[in-house]
């Protein structure tokens, strides 16, 4: 097994100047990354999160314990030397009046420049070769300030890939990106890990895309105890959901589905209903639309429930509704008609909010 | 191939431009005032030693070329130091007249020039320990905006902390001024008002050298202010050692701050307007452009202005104050309504 790129030892992270009196935010962490491995940083708002990356990064000073760069002690790097071997993205993204995405991630390369500042060849090459790489070729010549956020997010993550780092650590690189844009850097940055043997520690807030990519997960409880492994595991043991609920912010409310890895708020005054057709989305989206409504989908039951029979799956096919309530009948061609033709009939108190949680 | 190219020329052409105008502003300020020479005449007497009466050479010699070269430099430095200001401290609305750094060197003067000046010294060591004075109250007020900026957020905060710290400064100026005597407080009046004019041959000596290693010092921090651009954590995770850029950006702006206003006066707006000027010409962040347009630019304007000084009516001088606040208090507000909360974007 190669020896890790960042190691840290009982580590206490926090602010402050004195270990004794400042409050720890989290303890004991003892974990490391190594070459090719990613890493996903989990854990409520508030569980300290950036406050590690931050530590990890040498940015702060932890408050117990060290963090070892290479093997080497990272408070002996110059600051320099640590830019040359780690690279972060915050999350903040200033916009810098007149910066173009690709002066932006040409201001990566600066570490590598000499004390005027002027880019080789190379430097350009490898601004090039990021931009092409993030697929923000298009956008190479927009002003930062004409960005929208999840662009400026991204031109943010080249600037830090642009250092060519061999330890990237990333606070939120999802966030403001759309759910097939994460998706994408996800599977970028897992080629970058997997390809270039970098070590990389993300945060997020999108635990299915997070759990799907990384290799393992460090996930911040509200003890400040971080817990590791297979992120997959932390979900079936339920240690996630602890981390998550665990500070009981959420009125208790907030329920979470082990199976599709997602948090949901189920409608408190249930109204069932048969829904019956062949499976495929028609099926799932329509048992979606009708939870978010409030209703309560079963697919067996009594026949006296009311009931919406779906039709037609096939994509060529548009799909037919066919609802029953009572001695009512109606074909409707929309979920839009199905929800208007339920819900006055079978809502009789307040709206039940149900909605699902996917990511941040 | 051929746009990108001009593209890349357009920095150094707009220089070269700049830099001509400086000159030519320069010769203005020779040729130009109560007594016009002309400047044919002065070639000649540079190359057959003849062609200018006696008097016309002293007022070539002992006013004009001081005075001319004391703008130039002074604008330089305003420029330089206003760049220096807005990007450390993150505002737009930074400079060392508004945010407090001359009023600190004021008070450095007039503590040095009332309270310390033995009588009977040479006039070197006078100027010298004004230049003294005026750096480290320039380097105090300085250290003031530091630690409020540590604690104030947002840009308006810090302008009203800059302005405070000016009435406080003031407040101890007239508190020393009251000692003082009549005249003192006259010369100091004028002094306030702000002149490239007060600069004898002899201070130039020291002026120039001081000014010249603050922007030099200045010319050499362009890689570094460009990554405080993006703030100071990513700055700091892209290698910059903050501890030291900070003393090199400090210790250069109280030079050039300092001596401008030991010896010029606490000259208002220059080094706020001259950045955005400049951004908006040469329509750049790059601070290795930024810093020679803002030394060029800033040269140019302050020759502009304290030629504009000379057109009071019956041959009479415009303070200079009264004339870099028209060219500067448009810029400020432009910026005030660029940035409405003076809060600056994330």
């Amino acid at each position: 097994m190669s020896s890790p790129l960042l190691r840290a030892e009982n580590l206490a992270t926090g602010y402050g100047s004195s270990s004794k009196n400042s409050p720890k935010i989290t303890r004991d962490f003892s974990g490391q990354i190594l070459p090719g491995e990613m890493v996903c940083l989990l854990g409520a708002n508030g569980s300290g999160k950036s406050t590690l990356l931050r530590t990890l990064g040498g940015f702060l000073a932890p408050l117990e314990g060290r963090v070892f760069l290479e093997e080497r002690p990272l408070e002996t790097y110059s600051a320099l030397e640590r830019a040359k071997k780690i690279a972060v993205a915050h999350t903040l993204h200033p916009s810098v009046p007149y910066m173009t995405v690709e002066e932006l991630v040409l201001a990566g390369r600066h570490p590598h420049t000499p004390w005027h500042g002027k880019s080789s060849g190379r430097d350009r090459e490898a601004a090039a070769r990021i931009l092409a790489f993030l697929g923000l070729e298009h956008l190479q010549k927009r002003l930062l300030e004409n960005l929208s956020d999840g662009e400026r997010r991204r031109a943010y993550l080249g600037r830090a890939l642009a250092q060519e780092t061999p330890v990237l650590l990333l606070d939120e690189p999802l966030a403001f990106i759309d759910l097939p844009g994460g998706a994408e850097i996800l599977h970028l940055l897992r080629r970058l890990a997997a390809e270039e043997g970098r070590g990389i520690l993300f945060s997020s807030h999108q635990i299915q895309g997070a759990l799907s990519m990384a290799d393992r997960t460090w996930l911040l409880t509200p003890s400040g105890i971080c817990l590791q492994g297979v992120g997959e595991d932390l979900l079936l043991q339920g240690d996630l959901e602890r981390a998550y609920l665990g500070l009981g912010e959420h009125s208790g409310r907030v329920r979470f589905s082990r199976e599709e890895g997602i948090f949901f708020c189920p409608p408190s005054e249930e109204t069932a209903l048969l829904l019956e057709g062949p499976p495929g989305a028609a099926l799932r989206w329509t048992r979606s639309a009708l939870e978010r409504q409030g209703f309560h989908p079963v697919s067996r039951g009594s026949a006296e429930l009311p009931r919406v029979l779906l039709r037609g799956h096939l994509s060529e096919e548009p799909p037919v509704w066919h609802c029953f309530l009572g001695e009512m009948e109606r074909r409707c061609e929309s979920l839009e008609e199905v929800l208007r033709f339920l819900e006055p009939r079978m809502r009789k108190k307040e709206k039940n909010h149900s909605w699902r949680i996917c990511g941040k | 191939m051929m746009p990108k190219k001009t593209e890349k020329g357009r920095p150094l052409f707009l220089l070269a431009l700049l830099a001509l105008l400086g000159g030519i502003l320069f010769g203005g300020e020779l040729f130009f005032g109560s007594v016009n020479i002309s400047p044919g005449s002065t070639l000649e007497f540079l190359f057959k030693g003849e062609g200018l009466s006696p008097e016309e050479v002293v007022i070539l010699r002992e006013l004009r070329f001081p005075r001319g070269c004391t703008a130039w430099l002074g604008g330089a430095c305003l420029g330089a130091a206003g760049l220096l200001m807005q990007t450390w401290f993150r505002n737009p609305l930074g400079g060392p007249f508004l945010l407090g750094t001359s009023s600190g060197a004021s008070l450095g003067v007039a503590l040095a020039l009332l309270g310390l000046a033995p009588a009977g010294r040479s006039p070197a060591f006078g100027s010298a320990l004004l230049l003294g004075a005026s750096f480290l109250g320039a380097l105090g007020s300085l250290l003031v905006i530091l630690l409020g900026s540590r604690r104030i957020r947002g840009n308006t905060g810090i302008l009203l902390l800059g302005v405070l710290l000016g009435y406080l400064a003031n407040a101890g100026v007239t508190v020393l001024l009251s000692f003082g005597s009549l005249y003192q407080l006259r010369s100091y009046l004028a002094w306030s008002f702000g002149t490239f004019g007060g600069v004898s041959p002899e201070n130039l000596r020291l002026f120039v050298p001081a000014c010249l290693l603050g922007l030099g010092i200045s010319l050499g921090l362009g890689k570094s202010l460009n990554a405080l651009l993006l703030g100071e954590s990513y700055a700091a995770s892209m290698g910059l050692s903050l501890g030291r850029v900070r003393l090199l950006v400090f210790l250069c702006t109280a030079l050039v701050a300092g001596s401008v206003t030991a010896f010029c006066g606490p000259v208002a707006f220059l080094g706020v307007a001259v950045p955005h000027l400049c951004r908006g010409l040469f329509r750049t962040w790059d601070h290795r452009v930024l810093l020679p347009a803002c030394l060029l630019g800033g040269g140019a304007l302050a020759l502009g202005a304290d030629l504009l000084t000379r057109l009071g009516p019956g041959g009479t001088l415009l303070p200079l104050n009264a004339v870099t606040a028209l060219l500067g208090v448009p810029v400020v507000l432009w910026v005030l309504f660029r940035h409405p909360s003076g809060e600056e974007k994330p």
